[in-house]
């Protein structure tokens, strides 16, 4: 993992970074700590074409019916010289409430795209649910990848090349996963089954 | 030679005047005598019939059998109820009496041999209507039981014609003049006669046509639509093919088109154009007899001739017919699974639902999703 702020590598159960000292307490006073509602795809700096707009909805609804615990977002705008695109990522999907078909989608299981188009940059954020499957240095190549097509202001193939790179990959890292049963429950009381009983009486007359 | 005097009282009959009869002798002998009639005679223009007395036609009225109509009686005067149809007995009810009756005994079939007048259709009117050309898009290939009783057709047959659409006459007249042709001609000839909206299919298989004798030596085979001329196709065998000049083929096929064409009646188009095909293929024998190629006794195939003059090996078009269908079936086949495959593809992606394990990680940085996962870069 990398700082969002200074990019150095932090271990994975610093509560901040000992290069810089940021934690999420630095954004909370520059940016706020509450929450805050946004669409799957914000334009706030106007990139986008109705048209592609619509492409994107399509392709981001066909991502989350085949992977429906994840979501992939999108925002695109022209940010502060005092924040980055990866700490705007750090924020959104730690307290953006992002309107998906299922509300029921946690942000720990999401995918962010944040992109400056004055200052050029652009970063992808995951949930902490993803992070093993998207390494540092996969989430660099897919952003290089799309790196040409940013460049020449092609902002929704650019978008539309970053989903599908994530699709292959979830695919990928889905076929590999093998399902593990939980251990055992000990069989010593019902309780560990999962069973109640169906009153307090009941369960004092037969004790399990 | 019979004397006159002879003849006329059996032909007058015994209830002639005898007065009248020896006039008439009298003034008709000059004639068989060579004398010249006389010019000024005051009787001239006046025929010397018999003349009947009223009480001669009371007597012949009053016979009961002596006369010339047996058995009517003296009271019948009208005779259009002869011409009645319940006057005499019905062809048709003859037919239903003798079920196992020849095609040719049916009663549609004895149309044939009835004038056109009385079948209730005008010549002209059916001039008319055969004079018109059969639209492109009306014609129809014929059925395989057409073919079959082509090939089944005996090889000294000439005129081929499954469907009897030549009357009786028309038919016997045109197969002796074909027989004529074969016992003088090298190239046989035989006609295959075809109703007006049919026509041969791509490929016909010449093979099996009269039983084979197509290929067993030089022929000529004219596919004739009745009625229309310029339709007809003319098949020779390939080496015979081979040997004529392109023009010659087009002048003959022309002019035998336009010899059909002089007349509007279907059996005399059919008649005219099989004449000058004759003694067009007679010419070409003559043609052939002092080439170096000649003529030889057996045929390997049928060719088409062709009015523009290209010649058109039945073969080699039915085997670019069959590649072009086959490349275009290769496509269809291409097409179609790519598109399978395409489908099944995204059958596959949409179907496919994928579902990842929810791992405890403890919060990094504050954070309470994500703790400084991903990546960025400068584009």
């Amino acid at each position: 993992m990398y700082c969002p702020h200074c990019a150095t590598p932090v271990s994975i159960d610093t509560n901040s970074c000992q290069q810089c000292g940021f934690n999420a307490g630095h954004l909370h006073r520059t940016i706020g700590s509450q929450w805050v509602r946004l669409q799957r795809v914000t334009d706030a700096a106007q990139c986008l074409r109705l048209e592609d707009h619509r492409k994107m909805e399509i392709q981001l609804n066909d991502f989350e019916r085949n992977f429906p615990q994840l979501f992939f977002a999108v925002y695109l705008g022209v940010l502060p010289i005092s924040l980055s695109v990866s700490e705007l990522g750090f924020w959104l999907l730690n307290h953006g409430a992002f309107e998906t078909p299922s509300l029921t989608r946690r942000n720990d299981f999401g995918l962010l795209v944040v992109i400056d188009p004055a200052s050029r940059h652009v970063s992808l954020t995951t949930g902490y649910a993803l992070e093993s499957l998207f390494q540092h240095d996969r989430v660099l190549k897919m952003l290089r990848a799309a790196a040409k097509e940013l460049s020449q202001g092609a902002f929704a193939a650019a978008i539309a090349g970053i989903c599908e790179d994530c699709s292959q990959v979830l695919r990928k890292e889905g076929r590999r996963t093998i399902w593990t049963p939980a251990p055992v429950p000990s069989t010593e009381k019902l309780g560990k089954l999962g069973l109640e009983a169906r009153s307090a009486a009941d369960a004092e007359r037969n004790p399990v | 030679m019979t004397p006159p005097r002879e003849i006329f009282p059996q032909l007058l009959g015994n209830r002639l005047n005898a007065g009248l009869v020896l006039a008439f002798v009298t003034t008709i002998c000059p004639l068989f005598a060579g004398a010249p009639a006389d010019q000024n005679s005051p009787e001239e223009g006046l025929l010397p019939l018999p003349r009947w007395t009223d009480s001669e036609i009371q007597a012949f009225r009053n016979s009961s059998g002596d006369g010339l109509l047996p058995g009517i009686g003296p009271a019948l005067t009208d005779f259009t109820g002869l011409q009645k149809p319940e006057a005499g007995p019905r062809l048709e009810e003859l037919f239903k009496r003798v079920p196992d009756l020849p095609s040719r005994l049916k009663p549609e079939e004895m149309r044939l041999f009835l004038p056109e007048a009385l079948l209730g259709q005008s010549a002209t009117h059916r001039a008319e209507h055969d004079s018109l050309p059969t639209p492109i898009a009306a014609l129809s290939d014929v059925t395989p039981e057409f073919m079959a009783l082509c090939e089944q057709t005996l090889p000294k047959e000439f005129l081929i014609d499954p469907e009897l659409l030549l009357p009786e006459m028309q038919a016997q007249a045109m197969s002796q003049f074909l027989e004529f042709h074969a016992r003088d001609a090298r190239i046989h000839l035989r006609v295959l006669v075809l109703p007006k909206n049919r026509k041969m299919s791509e490929a016909p298989s010449f093979e099996r046509i009269a039983s084979g004798s197509l290929m067993a030596r030089e022929s000529c085979l004219v596919v004739y639509p009745l009625s229309e001329p310029w339709r007809a196709q003319l098949f020779l065998s390939e080496n015979v093919h081979r040997e004529t000049s392109d023009a010659f083929l087009r002048e003959t096929l022309q002019s035998c088109v336009n010899s059909a064409v002089q007349t509007s009646d279907a059996h005399d188009q059919l008649h005219r154009y099989m004449v000058e095909l004759s003694t067009r293929l007679f010419w070409l024998q003559k043609a052939l007899a002092g080439s170096p190629g000649g003529l030889s006794a057996k045929a390997h195939g049928m060719s088409q001739v062709s009015p523009g003059g290209q010649k058109n090996v039945a073969g080699s078009n039915s085997s670019a017919i069959l590649l072009a269908s086959f490349g275009i079936a290769v496509l269809i086949t291409a097409l179609l699974a790519i598109h399978l495959n395409t489908k099944r593809r995204l059958t596959q992606q949409t179907k496919f639902v994928w579902h990842f394990p929810e791992p405890e990680t403890i919060p990094r940085l504050g954070g309470a999703f994500t703790g400084g996962s991903g990546g960025m870069i400068r584009y």
